[in-house]
């Protein structure tokens, strides 16, 4: 048979059954849709928590003191000028102790939630924070216990709106501060909105909290070639000050960054899978709609040969519908799995990574089901005997 | 010149049925039979058999002196389409294509160019009197047209043999004597054709008669009385 009339033949019944071939379509369509969101989805999502972790600088580390199990004579404390000295081993440019709080700040009748880093001026340069208005911490502020606040982008806004809050006060722990610098927006870092914050003089904390210890370190190697250096430098020179075990853990960026690419990694597979089982669910929806459309198109098959149509004609008519279904509703389906991803990803304020892979191997798969799902019912039908196919009811 | 020799055709089925039973059979060129029996009686399986739409259990079948009863499927196929053309009872043409297309169908699984193909079956429609149904699909025609098309599918081809299993069976009596009218027309310019038929007014038309009864051939002179 001509190759034109190849694709006549197999065209007309598509155009002229058309609920049957919209069904058709309609079951890859879905396959294959979401498999390109979801892959879509996870990769944007994985990507962006990546970006954010990168941002951190790949020489953050951070140190966080162990909470005391059991009480000992063990020395299991840093004071913050223990800590501040950390950032003098080699390898290291920042450090800066912290102390967290959570708290609520106030502006008149505005309130808004906040996480309290007490710290030095070291933190806002460790964290690689950027100045909206004003200023950061000095060393002033720290040594004259002075009641002055950094304001996080966020913080700033529901208490002052979209003005300059520099100079104006707030309360914190039903202290007055003087704000004295806002922070620029950052976004949040997994659930934690970097940029709900306040940050105030470490001295200045401890006048009202009576802490003994630091809650954590945060450090920045000069390098991220030295972090091996400094990190070693760090763990000799706490296990010299601190006796007792298991008195402090140590993260670096790139142990965080690994740890959410094992999950992400994870979670991608499992998303894959549900990608995977979507497509087969479309596939096999599309071989029951070829299956009633073969069986009811079996005495056409016994004409076709009674007219000498050969079985390779035949299989190759069903296989080329087949196949044109599978690739129009796999293009479709490409096109609203893009069309889902856009808006998904916009919703959810990620940046959307979609690689051309994606819908390439999609599109693929559809058609490699298309040939898989319409060879079966058309090879069964192609092999009738001509006067068998004619008599079938 | 076709040849069945002792043809013999079984059913496998719930019950096995012997649907021929050593069946000899002689149609020459030009020659114009007919083959009657009741229901039941195997003019079908027969018909399949002379067709190459089946094959017989046992038996042999030459058709001018190639001995097909061996031929593969691909090789029965090309036959067909050159030299066998079908008209059945129930029409069957291809209800998703028009009238023409499928008149072509069969030039179609020939290679046959587009241009030349329809101007071949646009031959065979006008002379059937279908100049004005040519773009119509079966399911607008009424029946004597739908039989009408598949006569001029079945000649298009240019077959040396028509096979025509009770053509009329499904026709009022207009349209039968206008088949009937075309088929003796046909036979007149030498178109050989094996017709089956309950219609014994249709069958005397034939130069000759055969009957089956349960498989068995009759011999001809009888068959002949019987249809008279
Ligand atoms: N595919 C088949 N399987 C089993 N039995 C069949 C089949 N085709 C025909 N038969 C049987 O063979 C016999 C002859 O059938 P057929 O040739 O169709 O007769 P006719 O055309 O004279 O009515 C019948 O008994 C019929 O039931
Ligand atoms: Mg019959």
């Amino acid at each position: 048979m001509r190759i034109d009339d190849l694709a006549r033949q197999a065209w007309r019944p598509l155009w002229m059954y058309k609920m049957r071939t919209s069904l058709s379509l309609l079951g890859i369509l879905i396959g294959v849709a979401a498999v390109i969101a979801l892959i879509t989805l996870m990769q944007s999502a994985s990507a962006s928590v990546g970006g954010r972790i990168q941002n951190l600088g790949s020489n953050l580390i951070v140190v966080t003191m162990n909470p005391l199990v059991q009480a000992s004579n063990a020395r299991h404390d840093l004071t913050y000028r223990e800590a501040s000295q950390l950032g003098r081993l080699p390898g290291i440019a920042l450090a800066a102790p912290v102390d967290y709080e959570t708290s609520v700040v106030s502006h008149g009748r505005r309130q808004s939630p906040a996480t309290v880093y007490a710290t030095t001026p070291a933190l806002t340069s460790v964290l690689q924070y950027q100045l909206a208005y004003g200023r950061f911490l000095t060393a002033l502020d720290v040594a004259q216990h002075l009641n002055v606040v950094l304001l996080g982008a966020d913080t700033s806004l529901q208490l002052f709106g979209h003005t300059d809050p520099v100079g104006k006060t707030v309360m914190l722990d039903g202290e007055p501060d003087t704000v004295v610098g806002v922070l620029a927006a950052k976004g949040a870092f997994f659930s934690v909105n970097q940029d709900a914050v306040a940050i105030m003089p470490i001295s200045t904390f401890r006048d009202w909290h009576h802490v003994p210890q630091v809650d954590s370190v945060y450090l920045r190697a000069r390098d991220p070639g030295l972090l091996q250096t400094a990190l070693g430098a760090v763990n000799r020179h706490l296990s010299r000050l601190l006796t007792g075990s298991n008195r402090y853990t140590i993260l670096t960026q790139s142990q965080i960054l690994t740890l959410t690419q094992e999950i992400a990694g994870l979670l991608t597979k499992v998303l894959v899978g549900v990608a995977a089982i979507s497509i087969v669910v479309g596939g096999i929806g599309m071989l029951n709609v070829l299956l009633i459309s073969v069986s009811e198109r079996v005495r056409e098959i016994g004409v076709r040969k009674s007219l000498g149509a050969r079985r390779l004609d035949v299989l190759m008519q069903f296989l080329l519908e087949a196949v044109l279904v599978s690739f129009t509703g796999g293009l479709l389906g490409v096109a609203v799995g893009i069309g889902i991803s856009v808006e998904l990803t916009r919703a959810l304020n990620l940046e959307m990574m979609l690689q051309p892979v994606v819908p390439v191997v999609a599109l693929a798969a559809s058609v490699v089901l298309g040939i898989v799902f319409g060879l079966y019912p058309a090879a069964r039908a192609s092999r009738l005997a001509p006067a068998d196919a004619l008599r079938f009811e | 010149m076709m040849m069945l020799e002792e043809v013999s055709k079984f059913y496998r089925g719930r019950r096995e049925t012997l649907a021929l039973s050593s069946v000899n059979l002689t149609v020459e060129d030009g020659q114009f039979v007919a083959v009657v029996g009741a229901s039941g009686s195997g003019k079908s399986t027969l018909m399949n058999i002379l067709g190459l739409l089946d094959r017989p259990s046992s038996g042999g079948y030459w058709i001018d002196g190639q001995d097909v009863a061996r031929w593969s499927d691909a090789r029965l196929a090309k036959l067909r389409n050159r030299t066998i053309g079908f008209v059945f009872q129930s029409f069957n043409l291809v209800p998703t294509l028009s009238a023409r297309e499928n008149v072509e169908l069969p030039l179609v699984y020939r290679n046959m160019p587009p241009r030349e193909r329809r101007v071949a079956a646009e031959h065979w429609l006008v002379r059937l009197g279908l100049e004005h149904r040519m773009e119509y699909r079966p399911s607008e025609l009424s029946g004597g047209q739908q039989q009408r098309v598949a006569l001029a599918r079945a000649l298009a081809s240019n077959p040396k043999i028509l096979l025509a299993d009770e053509p009329t069976g499904n026709l009022d009596d207009t349209s039968t004597r206008d088949i009937m009218h075309i088929f003796e027309q046909l036979h007149g310019q030498g178109q050989t054709i094996v017709l089956i038929t309950h219609d014994a007014r249709f069958a005397a038309v034939a130069d000759r008669i055969v009957a089956l009864e349960r498989g068995v051939l009759r011999p001809e002179a009888e068959a002949a009385s019987h249809a008279n």
